[in-house]
């Protein structure tokens, strides 16, 4: 091996580590608030197959003027999730923004796809453990038998964990740090 | 002008027969929507609708906090 290959490997294996948690973190955020809001308007307003409490105010099956009131509260309660998704956005964009400005942070594109796949994933399963299967405020399609949907929103969010999971790990192995 | 000022009329006497249903206007809906929304259950709507996203927030403080050498390893490197 010539001297300048050795001088290369030499310089290749003393790169400065360059961390990728606050990177990771970032994206899970900014991957959750999207997450959410990919609920909120798919779910909510262009499907409309539930709303934020409609297994309490529920939509279907009853008169006219309490499907009127049930829509109106429903409707509140779903501005008040994509507030807090808005806010889950705001913060994920201001994590992100503070991580690319470190000297010390990896920018990979990779992890940070990887990690808001990640988010949106555990978004699903985390709302939907506790929205749908514990608290029962909604499922994903309203009225008996929904059951099927509502594991199938869990297997999705699963797949997402997975996947995002594989991209942060193909980037740079278990190791929280990559080589610059 | 004279046709606009009947649109005008028309819709003015027209409205009340319309539904209004809102949270904040003054229509016999928006009473009930207002009761309901900010009745007894509020505290506990807001509780169940807010829940997930303290957790979510908890599973990345600890993805973030997590004592790095936990997760961390440095690869050998390999001799020349």
């Amino acid at each position: 091996m010539t001297a300048s290959a050795l001088e290369t490997r030499d310089a290749l294996a003393n790169r400065p580590r360059l961390a990728r948690r606050p990177l990771i973190a970032a994206g899970m955020v900014l991957g959750m608030g999207l997450g959410g809001f990919v609920d909120g308007i798919v779910a909510h307003q262009l499907f409309q197959v539930h709303n934020m409490l409609s297994a309490r105010y529920p939509t279907r099956g009853v008169d006219a003027e309490t499907l009127a009131v049930n829509l109106e509260v429903n409707m509140f309660w779903d501005g008040l999730f994509h507030a807090f998704t808005w806010v889950l956005t705001v913060v994920g964009l201001f994590l992100l923004w503070r991580a690319i400005r470190q000297s010390h942070v990896a920018r990979s594109g990779n992890t940070l796809v990887g990690s808001m796949l990640l988010g949106w994933g555990l978004f699903n399963l985390v709302e939907g453990i506790i929205n749908h299967h514990i608290l029962h405020i909604h499922h994903v399609i309203e009225g008996p038998g929904h059951l099927p949907a509502d594991l199938a929103f869990l297997v999705f969010g699963g797949a997402l964990v997975g996947g995002g999971i594989a991209m942060i790990w193909a980037d740079g192995g278990r190791d929280l740090e990559m080589k610059a | 002008m004279r046709k606009l000022s009947q649109y005008v009329v028309a819709g003015w006497l027209l409205a009340p027969a319309s539904a209004v249903a809102c949270p904040w206007c003054g229509s016999a809906i928006s009473e009930q929507v207002r009761a309901e929304i900010l009745g007894g259950d509020f505290a506990a709507n807001l509780a169940v609708a807010a829940l997930p996203f303290p957790v979510l927030l908890a599973i990345v403080a600890i993805v973030y906090f997590w004592p790095a050498n936990a997760t961390s390893r440095e690869r050998p490197e390999t001799k020349p």
